[in-house]
Parts: structure tokens; sequence; C-alpha cells
């Protein structure tokens, strides 16, 4: 499994609209269900390719998306671990 | 002929009910939140830019948000249920409306304390010098309509908001009478809440309506429940629009009311203002100097597409009853929700007869209505 980012948001709201912001910036990003191992939620999270993050941390701080918290994602199958950045 | 918009638009553009039958027949469109598969994003994503589309229809900044639930009424039992506590005095109007002044009622047994604003018994013009005689210390809320559902009149809110920034009192305003026929500007951030709802002049439909609120607003939930998300937490997330919107939102709701906003967009609010009052004007004009009717408002200052009268000391439901029944003209009787206007005009026992008009209305409708009534 390629290793990839996960942006943790405060409320499905702000993740929501961060999800349209980033659209925008054309970024290769994707809504989803924020793991039950991170939060005790059933929000939203944003997945995006590492390769991608420079970019998307500049973009965050340049729109002052609300942001909880950020993981790096590595591992095989379901077997995932996460570092927090 | 429909002249009771005020109560709710019958005829809405094709457009509302169209997205309110795609919402529900196109199977793309799940619980929003609940979820992060594509039907349950459709919901999410349509409801994030229907937010926009209000807030930017009132000219709100980012520092207000859009809250959905089922109705103005909805709206104002939530803000003053969740932002008055006993000991704390609020002012509200003779304007106003059963949907603010019950649930300060019930507020007044939990120990708030109330001041209303008179009216003139001549023209129903909101006695605004009363203001600096009601204020008190605990004064922490002023609530008011925007317009008068009895006369149409608009409230100028430039004096009240003066007011409420030199009192540091928190500015919730009922809109549901002039939402899409009379521009609503927060771009000064000097109201903290507006209450709308859908039916009426946004077009859309029955149960959706919202808050237009400062996203900062200490507002305790007036329901609580389940958000889609934190489930382990005991009390409601503390953050618009999460915080006021517990359960399910109304999709098809919401999808026919951003349609609704769209057509108004399409139209321009100015452009209706001004229809409503060509509508308002020619009434007034052939009948206000008739004896045997009684106008009621100021048409020398801002006005909806509302118009009360009285024809001699007839009860108003006994002609709105003719009028139904001979002329299929529907049209509202008897006092319309707002006791305190009714008290104040004197009309407490008579009612009134209360016409109200929408963008599908025409000057040749009231033409015809014009022919009927002075023919009485």
């Amino acid at each position: 499994m390629t290793p990839f980012g996960l942006i943790l948001f405060h409320s499905t709201h702000d993740a929501m609209s961060a999800e349209d912001q980033l659209q925008q910036g054309h970024f290769h990003i994707r809504l989803i269900s924020t793991p039950q191992t991170l939060a005790k939620s059933c929000g939203f999270s944003i997945k995006y390719p590492l390769t991608e993050e420079p970019s998307i941390f500049s973009f965050i701080r340049e729109k002052h998306l609300e942001v909880d918290k950020i993981f790096h994602v590595d591992g095989e199958g379901f077997q995932l671990r996460y570092h927090e950045v | 002929m429909y002249l009771d918009n005020a109560a709710t638009t019958l005829y809405k553009p094709d457009a509302v009910g169209e997205a309110m039958k795609e919402a529900v027949n196109s199977h793309l469109y799940g619980n929003p939140g609940r979820g992060s598969y594509d039907f349950t994003l459709n919901s999410a994503r349509f409801i994030l830019q229907t937010r926009k589309l209000i807030r930017d229809f009132f000219h709100a900044d980012e520092t207000y948000e859009v809250v959905f639930n089922s109705s103005a009424t909805m709206g104002l039992n939530t803000l003053l249920k969740g932002l008055l506590n006993a000991g704390d005095h609020v002012i509200a109007t003779s304007w106003d409306h059963n949907a603010i002044l019950r649930p300060l009622y019930q507020l007044e047994k939990r120990g708030v304390t109330t001041s209303f604003i008179n009216s003139d018994p001549q023209t129903g013009t909101l006695c605004v010098h009363e203001l600096e005689q009601k204020i008190q210390p605990e004064t922490k809320v002023l609530v008011c309509s925007h317009a008068s559902n009895v006369t149409g009149n608009v409230l100028d809110l430039t004096l009240i908001k003066e007011f409420c920034q030199k009192h540091q009192l928190l500015l919730i305003v009922d809109v549901a009478q002039t939402a899409g026929q009379f521009e609503i500007d927060l771009s000064d951030c000097s109201v903290d809440a507006i209450c709308f709802t859908g039916h009426k002049s946004l077009y859309g439909p029955t149960g959706i309506g919202g808050i237009c609120l400062k996203k900062e607003l200490p507002v305790d939930p007036l329901l609580s429940g389940g958000d889609g998300i934190h489930s382990f937490d005991k009390e409601q997330f503390p953050q618009m629009p999460t915080l006021l919107e517990a359960g399910t939102l109304n999709i098809p709701g919401i999808m026919g009311l951003a349609k609704g906003i769209d057509y108004l967009n399409q139209k321009g609010v100015a452009t209706i203002q001004k229809h409503m009052a060509n509508l308002t004007n020619l009434l007034y004009s052939q009948l206000h100097s008739n004896p045997n009717f009684m106008i009621y408002g100021d048409f020398s200052q801002p006005h909806v597409g509302t118009f009360s009268f009285n024809y001699k000391n007839v009860d108003s439901s006994q002609i709105s009853d003719y009028l139904w029944e001979n002329h299929q003209i529907a049209t509202r009787s008897g006092y319309h929700c707002a006791p305190k206007m009714h008290e104040a005009l004197g009309t407490a026992t008579q009612g009134t007869v209360r016409l109200s008009f929408s963008t599908y209305n025409t000057i040749e409708e009231i033409e015809q209505l014009l022919d009927i009534l002075t023919s009485l």
C-alpha cells in the first residue's frame, strides 16, 4: 500500500468546507470516514497523497482552514499504522 | 386568485418541485454526515453549497453560519430559549408574531422579563423613541420583526442596530415576511441573527427554514441528539452549524429552497420589491379615500407586498368568505397571529382582511379585485 496522509477536522462541516476548497485547488484528495482508532467519532477526514503534502500544507495555511490533527498512514491491508505529524 | 402569500406562496418556480422530486427519486442523496460514500457526500456537498448560497443572499460574511431547521418559528424558539436565562430582560415589539411572543411568554414563567415597544394607533408605525425608556441593566436581547405581517411596513433597522450596539444587546430579527422581497444586508455584522422560513417569499417548500447567525453566538441548543459524529460525547458538539442541527436534515426541503433562492437571484430582490410596491400602491391609491374602507399601515414608508383593510365595520372574516365564495379569491381574515398589532390598531374585535402578494400576482388581478371591492 502506498502511504498517504490523513487530515482530521473538528467537525464534518469543517471537513466538507476543506474538501470544497482543496478540490478547487485541484489536489487529489478524497473524503473518508475518520478511522475509529484515531477519534471516537463518525466524522470525515481527508485522505491525500504524500507527494502533494507540502503544497496542501501551504494551501491550508493560506486559506486558514481549520484542522484538528494530521497523520501519515502506512501498513498493509487492514493493518494500518498512524503516525501523527 | 391567490392573495395569501404572507401565509405561504402557493405558486413556486417549477424548479423547486423538480429538485425535491430529484432528491427523492434519483436515489443519489443519502443522509449527510453519516458515512463517507458518494450518496451521503452528495447531500453533504449540496447542503454546504446551499449554506453559502443563503449567506451570500443575505450579504453575510464568513463570521456568519447558516443553520437549517423547519421554520422561522423553530429558529426564534431556538435563539430565544437558547440565549435567555432567568434574570435576563428582553425587548420585543408590538409588531411581533406569536412565533416571538409565545416563546417569550414561556420564558417569562422561567424568570425572564420582557418589555414591548408600542405602535402608533393610526399608522401602526413602531414607536422606536420608546427604546431608551425600555432599556434595563439586565437587558440582553432585542428581538423584532423586520416587517409587520399585518400592515406590511418594514422596520428601519438602522436605528435599532445603533441602539443595540450602544447598549451591547444581541439583535435577533425575524425576516419571515421580508426575506426575498426586501433586501436584507448583514454585511455590517451588526445583526446577530436572522430567522427565515423557506416557504413564503423565498419560494421554497414548507418544512424548511433556518437561522443565519454569528458563529460565536453562545446558544444553548433547543434540541439535542445525533449529529453523525462524536457519538460518545454527552453534549452536543459546540460548533455551528452542528450545534443547532441535531437529527437528520430535510434534504428535499433544502434542495427545493436552493431553487427558490436561485429564482430570486435571477429576478432580483429590488425588482421584486418594486413589483410589490406597484401592487400595494395601486390598492392604496384606489381605496384610501373611499370612506367605506379603512386601510392600515403607513404607505409613505417602506413596505412589503402585504395590505390590510376593513370594509365599514363588517367582520373581516365575512369579507374574506365573500371573496372566496363568490369570486374564488383567497385572502386572510382575522388576527394573523399578531395580537399586539391588532390591539394597537384597534382591530382586536374586527380583525383585518389581509391581501398579500407574490411575484406571480399581476396588476390585472389587482384591478379585478378593486372592481369587486368597490362594488361591495
